[in-house]
């Protein structure tokens, strides 16, 4: 396969079905070394990385490919770029590679997946649109998926934390018109209110939803303590004053 | 009410179920959040999951009736296997007095119940394409199977026909919900939620509200199209990392409080960060034929229309349907 990308930086002729891997994964590294070079990520909101540039990965032996990836960043810990590609290229990622991914950092102990985890939660939220829009363009290149989902878009969030304000999602903005359905909450309030955020149904100022996720813990870190203490059987009267003043203040404040 | 927040217009709201009776931290904190999507006159409709019975349960058996003593002991012996922390946390405080039981009864009386539904459909301007959503993925031979326990039957002459029998079907399941007799259709589920549901001895002719809320089989055979329109089946309930062709699962580890313990430094394990992903969807099709249906659940009924002036129109009137109604309804 080749690409206008792969054209441009003029690279040796390859036949990837028929080349060796060391031989793809130099190309693929030199490849990505080029890119995050000549591209000033993320100088411009409205720059996107080109599908048909990250086409190419689908078709390289996976398992070795990911590892060669991963590695990359810890040897270069300074390149914001390349971590930046790389995390879009995650999100794009089909699952099962996804968990080849995890998986070998698992098994090779390195933490990479939460350095990753780590790194995602310092972008910032223009950052998370360029990815979206990656993640968009991948799912609109696939002529099959676009059939079956008419009308629909499933939003991705890569590696989301709940405990953080997720920002708004610029790529599918809500109108009177449109349907939003989330998963399985988990009696999960938190969860809720980060969705609808997400989502842009509710608005609430990263600052509120700082203090709502440590006065939510604060409630959960409670309700432990107080199961204890009526297994103790002892009436726990200043404790009861205590969660009531908890929850009247997350209720007045937030919900 | 707070002044930190507030909502914009949306056409809908779907919460895939789960939202209450499971391992958050308070059910009261949900039902709060759902009366103020409500007062906010924001649409939404929830979808009957296997955890949200553990509150309706409680509710039906106890909270609802004001002489009933709450024994937690007794009930929580019943529910050995399924965690439902926040409904236990919340009667709790109620028997503590430190939450206002009339207030929940409230809330779940005029916010939560009356946007249940079993299961729900929307489709594209066309007709051609469609979802359904369900909390547990199922096959197409489970809604037959639904309607015929109501004494309903599914029409698929049309399209049109299909969307009003699932109406039907949560209209019917409506009455038992408002009647407090929802248990009285669902009594196999405290085996199910005790014993663990095996998908080799359920019986989907006598056990279609089982397979609907606890079913984990994903082997299942994608949903034919039904009078010309192709579904996806659109679920939660299980986590699904292999996509299959008609289904769409939303399930996931996110949120499920077994990850940030320590908030300020989480550690995420790789096995759990690859199922802790964020999917959610973004639709244009409509549920239904009849807006009204939507409204139905929101709060242009609780509050009597009073504040219907307040804000712009949310629902455009849609297309008049081309479809018999006569030909739907109670079987003969």
């Amino acid at each position: 396969m080749r690409n206008r990308y792969l054209d441009s930086l003029a690279l040796p002729e390859i036949a990837i079905e028929s080349a060796e891997f060391s031989q793809i994964s130099t190309w693929i590294i030199a490849i990505i070394d080029q890119y995050s070079a000549s591209r000033a990520i993320p100088s411009s909101i409205s720059t996107t990385y080109s599908i048909e540039e990250l086409d190419l990965l689908y078709f390289l032996p996976q398992d070795e490919l990911i590892s060669q990836l991963i590695h990359k960043p810890l040897e270069t810990p300074a390149s914001e770029n390349y971590r930046e590609f790389l995390l879009a290229l995650y999100h794009i990622l089909p699952q099962e590679l996804k968990i080849k991914w995890l998986k070998f950092e698992l098994s090779s102990g390195v933490l990479a997946a939460n350095t990753l985890a780590y790194q995602y939660q310092e972008l910032k939220r223009d950052h998370i649109d360029i990815i979206s829009s990656v993640s968009a363009k991948a799912k609109s290149s696939t002529s099959e998926a676009e059939d079956l989902t008419q009308n629909n878009n499933f939003v991705t969030l890569a590696l989301p934390n709940i405990n953080i304000h997720p920002g708004i999602n610029t790529t599918h903005p809500i109108d009177s018109e449109v349907q939003l359905t989330m998963g399985d909450a988990h009696g999960n309030v938190l969860l809720m209110i980060h969705f609808l955020i997400y989502q842009g149904v509710m608005v609430l100022s990263e600052e509120d939803y700082r203090v709502l996720v440590s006065r939510y813990h604060e409630l959960s870190a409670f309700f432990s303590g107080l199961k204890k203490l009526l297994s103790s059987n002892t009436t726990p009267i200043s404790e009861i004053v205590i969660v009531n003043e908890k929850i009247k203040k997350l209720m007045d404040d937030f919900i | 009410m707070t002044t930190k927040s507030r909502f914009n217009t949306v056409g809908l709201v779907r919460w895939m179920g789960d939202i209450v009776g499971d391992r958050g931290v308070l059910d009261y904190l949900v039902l709060k959040l759902l009366e103020y999507m409500k007062n906010s006159c924001v649409p939404y409709e929830i979808i009957l999951s296997n955890h949200d019975l553990n509150l309706i349960t409680f509710y039906e058996l106890c909270l609802n009736n004001p002489l009933a003593e709450i024994d937690m002991e007794r009930i929580t012996s019943k529910f050995t296997t399924i965690p439902f922390d926040s409904t236990e946390n919340t009667l709790i405080l109620v028997e503590l007095g430190i939450l206002d039981h009339h207030e929940i009864c409230r809330i779940i009386n005029y916010c939560y119940k009356p946007a249940l539904k079993l299961l729900s459909c929307t489709i594209n301007q066309s007709g051609t394409k469609g979802n359904i959503f369900t909390h547990a993925p199922i096959q197409e031979d489970v809604i037959p199977a639904i309607a015929q326990r109501l004494g309903l039957r599914i029409q698929t002459d049309n399209i049109y026909q299909f969307l009003r029998s699932i109406d039907n079907i949560n209209n019917a399941i409506q009455i038992y919900v408002e009647a407090n007799m929802l248990m009285d259709i669902l009594n196999p589920y405290l085996e199910y939620q005790t014993r663990g549901f095996n998908p080799k001895r359920y019986n989907i002719a006598s056990d279609p509200f089982v397979t609907t809320l606890f079913n984990k089989d994903l082997k299942l055979m994608p949903l034919t199209p039904i009078a010309g329109c192709e579904f996806v089946q659109v679920h939660g309930h299980e986590t699904v990392l292999i996509p299959r062709r008609g289904f769409e699962g939303l399930d996931s580890l996110l949120g499920k409080e077994i990850h940030f313990h320590d908030v300020k430094n989480p550690i995420i394990p790789a096995e759990y960060l690859v199922e802790m992903i964020y999917r959610a969807l973004h639709s244009r099709q409509r549920s239904g034929l009849n807006p009204q249906h939507r409204i139905r659940s929101t709060s242009h009924e609780y509050l009597g229309g009073f504040f219907a002036h307040m804000r712009e129109p949310q629902h455009k009137p849609a297309p008049e349907p081309t479809y018999e109604s006569s030909t739907c309804g109670p079987m003969a």
